[in-house]
């Protein structure tokens, strides 16, 4: 008898039920599978796609670099440069006081002051913000955990306290907080950009992810101001108000054609690099925010009104009263004695009573509109921040001795911008230069930006130089050149500005300081002025000095005179723009055998 | 003729559970497809995997290569700065002054005039 085993139907009966079995089991599988994947791939697909998102990206935040600041050849007054910033999660340190210990003295901070710090239960502290690299490196090669690093930028003004009143400085966070930086803080700040990338198992950012075509929203600004120049202005400067042991001092130089100031210097200094260092008050620039009263320097714009309305002629002669004029109830006075001058001898001498004389030809309506012509009483719109208006009196509340004191620069306060602006005008043949100090914006790209605008569309900002506008005639200043050459030549009350193988065209100023304790001019306290183009046929450069309660003397001419002369001697021999020579020394070398 | 293959096919398969051995000998040789399928396949994505770990290698190295590249630019602008630094005028002035005793220029010994400069002066 066969066995039921050994029965061929029976094997491959046995055979086919294997089969189905791992067909089942497989399939089971399969199914299962199947299952396992529609609810991780369909029903939980958003919750893995997050979780995944979470793992795999993370967002980088770019701190935006603030832009630069140039002079106008394109040397670097302000730059921002990467450095490092340590932080601490204090909950990751292992040993707070090994940490303290080591890091301590490389901070410069109190060991036991950061030991505290270290064992605070906040999640996240600043340890110390913009460190130098070398103190960066060394912190990082002791590989503590818990500490890191975060790249920051540092602004930088390499060199030191040049036209630091000018620059301003910035913030631990890269904020304008004074000077240009303030100013042009949204043009210059640019924003963080937050972008998404990929990461490895090793939380390596992956490359391909990272946007390569990131643009940086900030731009820079190159300004008028020469850095040569500028050295010159506040060398000259702080020797003048040194030797004449004055409180402070402002300079400022122009261009006489284009109104581009090509420095503007402030003492006392102090250096942005470590603004922390100097006292507040030296932070202030006093070339745009302080108002003075211009003195006899403004006598130039006085006679300028009475010749350009014809009420007067330059050779026409007034008494000057021998020194004391009584005018409206009130007594003026003279420096020195004089009896009668013509006009240019009264620039000469800077005589106050014939001023006043000249000054009330004009009627006040006349008067306050070229004073109002020349700007004073309006923002001189610079490009600089915290520009003072100056104070003008309002015509309806004008009192004769009001108008004869404006006459010969007193009961005007004015800025020195605002000053040599005005006094710029008979350096260019009567017109208006605008003065300005920003040359253009720049973007990252190159392109160059003359103008900005608000969200109206309106402009807010404009660069550079604008058209000028014709204020006075140009025979009218023709003619007050050759009064106020007279000036620095003998006799004149500014022989010190004198250059020698230039003609220069200047005018001095002293006014008294009004003191409020006692209500009255003060007789001690002075503000020198000296202003003065030069060569004054072919006028490049237009200087305004302004030296503050000197005490050697108060005249501007002896006090501010040779920081004029000084400053454009260097610059001058600086651009080779060189003296012309003598005329008797021109005809010995033309002809030795006489010589 | 498609009814004729199906039925073929139908027949060829229960000839087949009825022959375990040709069954066999047919799993193999389909079995040796398969390996070979398979084999393919692994070298496929092996030689993807390849090029793609290549591409990701050589990415990360530009990567290093590229923050070499923008420390070295750090670098370069920190030396600037420090040039600068070193080169601003007042630092100039009394470095002339005062280690290599020079003398501020006197304009006075300066002229401009035709003659030194007129166009007769001949040139070796």
């Amino acid at each position: 008898m066969k066995s039921r085993t050994h029965n061929p139907k029976f094997s491959l009966y046995t055979f086919n039920l294997r089969v189905l079995s791992v067909v089942v089991v497989i399939a089971s599988c399969l199914v299962v599978l199947l299952g396992r994947m529609f609810y991780l791939q369909i029903l939980q697909a958003e919750y893995f796609s997050e979780r995944a998102r979470h793992q795999q990206q993370s967002r980088i935040t770019l701190e935006p670099r603030r832009g630069t600041i140039t002079d106008r050849q394109g040397r670097r007054l302000a730059v921002s440069v990467p450095v490092q910033s340590l932080y601490a999660r204090p909950q990751n340190i292992e040993s707070p006081y090994t940490v303290a210990t080591r890091i301590a003295p490389l901070l410069d901070i109190n060991r036991d002051k950061l030991l505290k710090t270290l064992r605070t239960k906040r999640s996240f502290v600043w340890l110390k913000r913009q460190l130098p690299p070398e103190i960066a490196q060394k912190i990082k090669a002791m590989d503590f955990k818990g500490l890191d690093f975060v790249e920051e930028y540092r602004r930088v003004y390499p060199n030191g306290e040049m036209a630091g009143a000018l620059l301003g400085f910035t913030g631990v966070d890269s904020q304008g907080l004074e000077g240009l930086e303030y100013q042009y803080q949204n043009l210059m700040a640019g924003e963080p950009e937050e972008v998404v990338v990929e990461r490895d198992g090793t939380r390596r950012v992956i490359p391909h992810t990272l946007p390569h075509d990131l643009k940086a929203q900030r731009h820079s600004i190159q300004l008028t101001l020469d850095n040569t120049i500028q050295h010159y202005t506040e060398a000259a400067l702080k020797r003048g108000v040194e030797t004449s042991r004055a409180d402070r001092g402002v300079a400022i130089v122009m261009h006489s054609h284009t109104g581009a100031v090509l420095s503007m210097a402030t003492y006392p200094q102090f250096d942005p690099n470590r603004y922390t260092d100097f006292d507040r008050s030296t932070f202030l620039n006093r070339a745009v925010t302080v108002g003075y009263e211009p003195g006899s320097t403004f006598k130039i714009l006085t006679i300028a009104a009475a010749l350009e309305e014809k009420l007067i002629t330059p050779e026409q002669e007034f008494f000057c009263e021998n020194g004391t004029y009584r005018f409206a109830g009130e007594d003026f006075h003279d420096t020195s004695p004089h009896e009668n001058l013509n006009i240019e001898q009264i620039i000469q001498k800077s005589s106050n009573i014939c001023a006043i004389k000249i000054g009330t030809l004009l009627s006040p309506e006349k008067f306050y509109e070229y004073i109002r012509r020349f700007r004073f009483g309006s923002r001189p719109e610079s490009g600089l921040s915290g520009e003072a208006i100056g104070r003008v009196l309002p015509l309806q509340r004008w009192t004769r001795v009001d108008h004869a004191s404006i006459s010969f620069g007193h009961g005007i306060l004015v800025s020195p911008l605002q000053l040599i602006s005005a006094l710029n005008v008979i350096a260019a043949d009567g017109k208006w230069f605008h003065p300005h100090i920003v040359d253009h914006a720049f973007s990252e790209e190159g392109e160059i930006i003359l103008e900005t605008l608000d969200e109206e569309g309106k402009i807010s900002q404009k660069f550079g130089a604008y058209d000028p506008k014709q204020l006075i005639s140009a025979e009218t200043t023709q003619i007050l050149r050759k009064m106020m050459i007279s000036v620095t030549q003998e006799g004149g009350t500014a022989v010190e500005a004198a250059i020698p193988g230039y003609n220069v065209a200047g005018k001095t100023g002293t006014s008294q300081v009004f003191d409020e304790k006692t209500g009255r001019y003060s007789n001690r306290k002075h503000i020198a002025f000296f202003n003065g183009y030069v060569p004054a046929e072919q006028p490049l450069l237009t200087v305004l000095v302004v030296i503050e309660h000197p005490r050697s003397s108060p005249y501007g001419g002896k006090v501010a005179g040779p920081v004029f002369k000084e400053i454009v001697s260097r610059t001058f021999l600086h651009n080779d723009i060189l003296p012309e020579l003598k005329k008797e020394v021109a005809e010995v070398l033309d002809n030795p055998e006489q010589g | 003729m498609k009814i004729l293959l199906r039925k073929s096919q139908i027949l060829k398969t229960q000839l087949l559970w009825h022959d375990p051995a040709l069954m066999l000998r047919s799993t193999l040789c389909s079995f040796r497809t398969m390996v070979l399928l398979a084999i393919l396949l692994t070298f496929g994505c092996l030689i993807y995997l390849w090029q793609w770990m290549n591409f990701l290698q050589k990415s990360y190295a530009v990567q290093s290569l590229e923050k070499d590249h923008q420390q070295m630019i750090v670098r370069l602008e920190m030396l600037r700065v420090e040039a600068d630094y070193l080169s601003r005028p007042q630092r100039l002035e009394t470095v002339a002054l005062n280690q290599m005793q020079m003398k501020l220029p006197n304009p006075a010994q300066l002229y401009q005039s035709e003659i030194f400069f007129s166009d007769e002066v001949s040139h070796p």
